[in-house]
């Protein structure tokens, strides 16, 4: 669903990707590891056509992504670490503008409500400001956008980072639901424990380029971990 | 396809109205403007008022001057009353000068009050007399000096500096503050187009501002100014309207612009303020002054030189009927009506044909005073394309009737006028002829023949075409920009 | 420590585009403006010397002439361009410097230059005082905006406090660095013109004119130094460097643009100008009033004309006539001009929010380009009026009257021509300026302390928030 094919990314004299190829299937969670600078978000970026590859190309649903940037889109739903939205408007205004960006039509009052629930959003909160909400709470707004899109792909950068404990457990629980129901799920993280508890496939990048690709029922914890290190060392 | 992104732009504008009401920019932005349009309303309104009552004032006065001449010259002719040399409408000379009464008006245009202009500084009638030209054809209109250097808070002046500037307010960090809030993330993972985003965005802001400028000063003057509702009012109103839709859309395709170079809100606001620092302040300045150094006035030193010289001449060649021998004040019968025929002082006759030479002699001077101004204001037509200010402000002018133009051909006209006057008289005291109760009613009258509404039309319109094509310029090349960096996102 | 933090910001300011461009751009109009102004200024010099010698030749050697027509032919007098008109032209273009004085009637001023020039002329005048009055404000807004706000965005204003920087350094230094980059800008052309005028001019004049240029510069530095402290407080109190700039930006244009159109209409509102036609009426009817007051006083006769009053008499009542004109010409200009004058102190206390009014007449009472001063010069032209009119009388009475019928037979020849003094016009002196213009001054000042103590308030608040 996701296709990264041989993608080369150059900053000036920077390379940041280097000949990049993955590809996550439907119903998969990929998990892209790395320290910062890896060139992870680059490869998300590249995704949303906010890049442009030096070389190689990217497609979603095999349509390429810089020749049908709208197209794609409309089968992504990206959720970034920071969810920004409008702050003098409420969640659910701000669902109902971004739902109807994304499938070109309003959605009615009471769906809009049971995608804010069925993303965990306090029902009491729907009608708040997002100026007075929480990180976690403007994620679960995000969550809500990308299920009103029913999107097929879903592209996470760092989506985990900042939330506490519980939060960050409850979001795992609806990827891998949505992976369940044939999404493909793209996500960064620095978080060694959540990628091995809730991907199917893990990815580790350095410097650029993808130097280790594994399932992640291959490995334990213990030698993930160790892995991860030899890479980040050498 | 066409249809989605319709609907994803009517989406956008009713996202932004939301928003901007939201957080109260619109409503304040807007709030301001109708504010600044009424007073400059207001202020246009006083000004025409007061020119229309002066215009009126000078009817009164020469119909009173009329009366008064007709009534002097019965009880003269009826012998009743005294006679005296300077008083007697009978004389000729009496009537062409000082009795003269006669004023040359231009009344306002019916759109006035939507531009002050050059009509706070130049006269709206002249005293018409035998007066040499220099003497009465540079009297100007009474007004502080102080108050022409800051010039007057009008209409034109809210459209020409303080629109742009609310354009700025409204737009100088349309892409950039999304931006920086992180939102614009958000929006280009849909599947929604920059240039579709930047258009919704300044459609809404565009309407705001619009629909306060536009429709509240016309329709104040429509309510106000029954002489504003023929057929070619409206469509000056029209042009008006096109002219400020033109090049508000320029201001904020300028807005567009500089949010598509993907800089900073604050680099963003610098950017604007240098613009329109450049555009409405510098460039009309230093305009003024190439127009100066360019084609520079003719030196004034130089014509008050030449008058003396003119006088002292004309003083020498009627030497003799200067210093004729004056009786008249010891024998006033001598000033009688015979027949048709009455005695024009010599002294009197001196002074109409000393004025007359004086005026020929100058008269080419004064030509190349006119010819320069002329000349200057083509300069400026063809310097205003440098600056989108200066086109508009000479556009609103002369959509008002307070441009320089019309008042250079009210003094064209005056001065034909003024010939015109002389030549009627002119016989009548060299043949010392009487003047007759039908003379009086069928002395030469003042017409004032309006500019040829096509060329008024004309360059209004090459000016809001101009403005326009300009406008959509900038506008396209920010829309281009825009969508072929999707890096604005990031 | 203060110079420290000065010789950062420098550097920081020396490195960044905005000093760069902004600051080259008002450098090269100033330069523009100081030419085009001193070019214009030598050029109407000569012209009205010139002009003024010839005319007064031509008035001694005018021949044998009846008198009152040589009063009819009259004397134009010029006004002298002040040295500083090349610096602020003031009300210059809108006001004339010809008077034709002539018999009879109170000459005005004529030939305004704006009447010669486009509408382009109400766009505004480049002038050096424009200049430091609009645009260098805004640059040091522009270059200014962000010196508290953005330290503190950037973290480096928690390093700088960690060290134990006082807030009377941070504020110093900070003022001081603006302060020097605007200075840098305008002090060199400053001092240059101004060396370069008080040069050439004859020596009698140069202290005056030296005790003016110092005048203005005290007035721009307090005006400048508003604008650098505002700046700072501004910067300091508000949250970020965006809602800095767009707050100043806000201000500048209301108080340079907005708010000098905006009086002028206010204070034509509470004074109103009479139109001409309304003044030269009254003027008329007061003139009529008083001479035939004058008349039946000294002739018994009603009007100048009146049988009573034989042409034997016609140079006395010439002389009546005129001396009773003298007031009621004195009470209408008098009071037109009280009434402009009125406008102008109203105006300046806008000076109160919008400290460029203030500064505006303090410049052109200073440069001599203001109001007062013109008003002086047609005092003085009027005089000279008022003198060949009683010359003529008095040699009418003389000579002429005595004739009877034959009265304007007389000619008067050269030695009464000569009996006119030539026009000699003193521009006033900076006293004369300062005595009008003390107020805007104080004003002025006011205003600068008012912004150092707003900069020194927003300072020593804990700026860590």
């Amino acid at each position: 669903m996701l296709d990264a094919i041989a993608v080369t990314k150059q900053f000036g004299a920077k390379r940041a990707l280097d000949n990049v190829s993955l590809n996550v299937l439907p119903g998969e969670i990929y998990c892209l590891l790395g320290a910062n600078g890896a060139g992870k978000t680059t490869l998300v970026n590249l995704f949303l056509n906010f890049l442009q590859p030096t070389s190689g190309s990217l497609q979603i649903g095999m349509i390429d992504v810089v020749r049908h940037p709208l197209e794609t889109k409309r089968l992504l739903a990206y959720i970034p670490e920071q969810v920004t939205l409008y702050g003098v408007l409420s969640g659910l205004e701000n669902l109902a503008f971004f739902s109807s960006l994304a499938i070109g039509e309003r959605l009615p009052r009471p769906r809009l409500l049971e995608l804010l629930e069925a993303a965990g959003l306090p029902r009491q909160a729907a009608d708040d400001r997002v100026a007075t909400y929480s990180k976690g709470m403007r994620q679960k707004v995000g969550i809500a956008i990308a299920l009103a899109k029913n999107a097929k792909a879903l592209l996470l950068d760092e989506p985990t980072s900042g939330l506490d404990p519980s939060a960050a457990n409850e979001f795992s629980e609806l990827l891998v639901k949505a992976s369940n129901d044939g999404v493909a799920v793209l996500t960064t993280t620095h978080d060694l424990f959540h990628a091995k508890q809730t991907g199917t496939r893990l990815g580790i990048m350095k410097h650029g380029r993808l130097v280790e690709e594994l399932r992640s029922e291959d490995v334990s914890h213990a030698d993930l971990e160790a892995l991860y290190l030899k890479h980040m060392k050498s | 396809m066409k249809s989605r992104s319709l609907s994803t732009l009517s989406l956008i504008i009713r996202h932004e109205a939301r928003i901007l009401v939201r957080d109260r920019t619109l409503p304040l932005v807007c709030c301001v403007l109708a504010l600044m349009v009424g007073y400059g309303l207001f202020v246009g309104l006083a000004q025409a008022t007061l020119r229309d009552r002066m215009v009126a004032q000078v009817a009164k006065h020469e119909q009173e001057t009329q009366r008064a001449n007709t009534g002097t010259l019965q009880s003269v002719l009826a012998g009743k009353s005294a006679l005296v040399p300077f008083s007697n409408p009978a004389n000729p000379a009496a009537l062409a000068g000082t009795l003269a009464g006669r004023f040359a008006t231009i009344p306002n245009a019916p759109l006035a009050a939507l531009a002050i202009g050059q009509s706070d500084m130049m006269p709206n009638y002249y005293r018409i007399s035998y007066l040499s030209k220099v003497q009465f054809m540079y009297d100007t209109e009474i007004e502080n000096p102080w108050n022409l250097l800051s010039g007057h808070f009008d209409l034109a002046f809210v459209i020409v500096f303080v629109l742009p500037l609310l354009v700025t307010t409204l737009g100088y960090n349309l892409l950039s503050a999304e931006r920086e809030h992180g939102t614009l993330r958000m929006l280009c993972s849909q599947p929604l187009s920059v240039p579709t985003l930047l258009t919704g965005k300044i459609v809404v802001r565009m309407l705001a501002l619009l629909a306060i400028a536009i429709p509240l000063p016309l329709i104040v003057v429509l309510l106000i100014r029954p002489e504003t509702r023929g057929v070619e009012q409206l469509l000056l109103m029209l042009s008006w309207s096109a002219l400020i839709t033109a090049y508000t859309l320029f201001w904020f395709a300028v807005a567009a612009l500089v949010n598509a170079t993907g800089l900073s809100s604050s680099a963003n606001a610098l950017i604007m303020v240098a613009l329109w620092t450049t555009f409405v302040l510098i460039l009309p300045v230093t305009m003024n002054l190439v127009v100066g150094l360019v084609s520079p006035a003719p030196s004034r030193t130089e014509l008050a030189s030449r008058t003396r010289v003119a006088t002292a001449e004309s003083l020498r060649e009627f030497e003799s009927l200067y210093s004729a021998d004056y009786r008249y004040a010891s024998d006033p019968e001598a000033l009688l009506v015979k027949g048709e025929r009455i005695e024009v002082p010599s002294r009197m006759r001196a002074f109409f044909l000393a004025k007359q030479r004086v005026d020929e002699k100058i008269e080419p001077l004064l030509e190349r005073f006119d010819r320069q101004l002329l000349q200057q204001q083509r300069l400026v037509d063809r310097l205003s394309l440098l600056s989108p200010a200066i086109l508009v402000n000479e556009a609103l002018n002369s959509i008002a009737g307070t441009d320089s133009r019309r008042f250079v051909a009210f003094k064209d006209q005056t001065e034909a006028f003024h010939n015109k006057w002389r030549q009627y008289f002119s016989p009548r005291i060299l043949e010392s002829r009487a003047m007759t109760a039908q003379d009086l009613s069928s002395l030469p009258q003042w017409h004032w023949i309006e500019i040829p509404a096509s060329e008024t039309s004309w360059s209004i319109w090459w000016r809001t075409a101009l403005m326009l094509a300009l406008a959509f310029m900038v506008g396209g090349a920010a829309l281009a920009r825009s969508s072929r960096s999707n890096r604005i996102a990031v | 420590m203060f110079a420290i933090i000065a010789a950062k910001d420098m550097r920081e300011l020396a490195r960044d585009g905005r000093l760069l461009w902004a600051g080259g751009l008002i450098l090269v109009l100033l330069l523009v403006a100081l030419a085009a102004g001193w070019n214009r200024q030598v050029q109407l010099n000569n012209e009205r010397s010139a002009g003024q010698a010839l005319d007064y030749d031509a008035w001694l050697h005018q021949g044998y002439r009846h008198p009152h027509d040589a009063a009819e032919q009259g004397m134009h007098v010029f006004k002298p361009e002040p040295p500083l008109g090349v610096f602020d032209p003031g009300i210059g273009p809108f006001v004339g410097s010809t008077v034709w004085l002539q018999a009879h009637r109170q000459s005005e001023v004529k030939f305004r230059p704006a009447q010669d020039a486009t509408g382009l002329q109400r766009f505004g005048e480049l002038s050096p005082a424009w200049l430091l009055q609009v645009l260098v404000p805004l640059l040091i807004i522009v270059i200014g905006f962000n010196s508290m706000s953005g330290e503190r965005e950037r973290g480096t204003l928690r390093q700088l406090l960690s060290l134990g920087v006082p807030a009377r350094s941070l504020l110093l230094g900070k003022a001081a660095a603006l302060a020097s980059c605007a200075g840098v800008l305008i002090a060199p052309v400053g001092v240059g013109f101004a060396a370069f005028l008080v040069a050439r001019l004859p020596a009698g004049e140069r202290l005056d004119v030296v005790y003016r240029i110092s005048w203005l510069a005290a007035g721009y530095g307090l005006y400048l130094g508003l604008f650098v402290f505002l700046t700072l407080a501004v910067s300091a109190l508000v949250r970020s460097s965006r809602a800095a700039l767009v707050i100043l930006l806000g201000f500048w244009v209301a108080a340079t643009l907005i708010a000098p159109r905006t009086a002028s209409e206010a204070v034509n509102l509470l004074y109103p100008t009479p139109s001409r036609l309304a003044f030269d009426d009254h003027l008329s009817h007061d003139i009529a009033g008083a001479a035939s007051k004058a008349w039946a006083a000294h002739f018994g006769a009603r009007t100048q004309w009146d049988p009573s009053l034989p042409l034997s008499k016609w140079g006395a009542a010439l002389k009546v006539d005129d001396a009773a004109g003298y007031g009621a010409l004195d009470e209408n200009f008098g009071g037109l001009w009280d009434t402009f004058e009125r406008q102008q102190r109203a105006q300046e206390w806008v000076g109160l929010v919008a400290p460029v009014v203030a500064l505006r007449g303090f410049s052109m009472g200073l440069a001599g380009t203001d109001f007062s001063q013109h008003r002086d010069f047609s005092t003085a032209a009027e005089t000279q009026r008022r003198k060949i009119q009683d010359i003529v009388s008095e040699d009418l009475i003389k000579h002429a009257d005595p004739l009877g019928n034959a009265h304007f037979t007389y000619k008067a020849g050269p030695e009464l021509w000569a009996s006119v003094p030539p026009f000699k016009y003193q521009l006033p002196s900076v006293s004369f300026a300062l005595a009008h213009h003390w107020g805007s001054l104080a004003l002025l000042a006011v205003l600068f302390c008012l912004s150092v103590a707003l900069a020194h308030y927003a300072l020593s608040r804990p700026l860590m928030r």
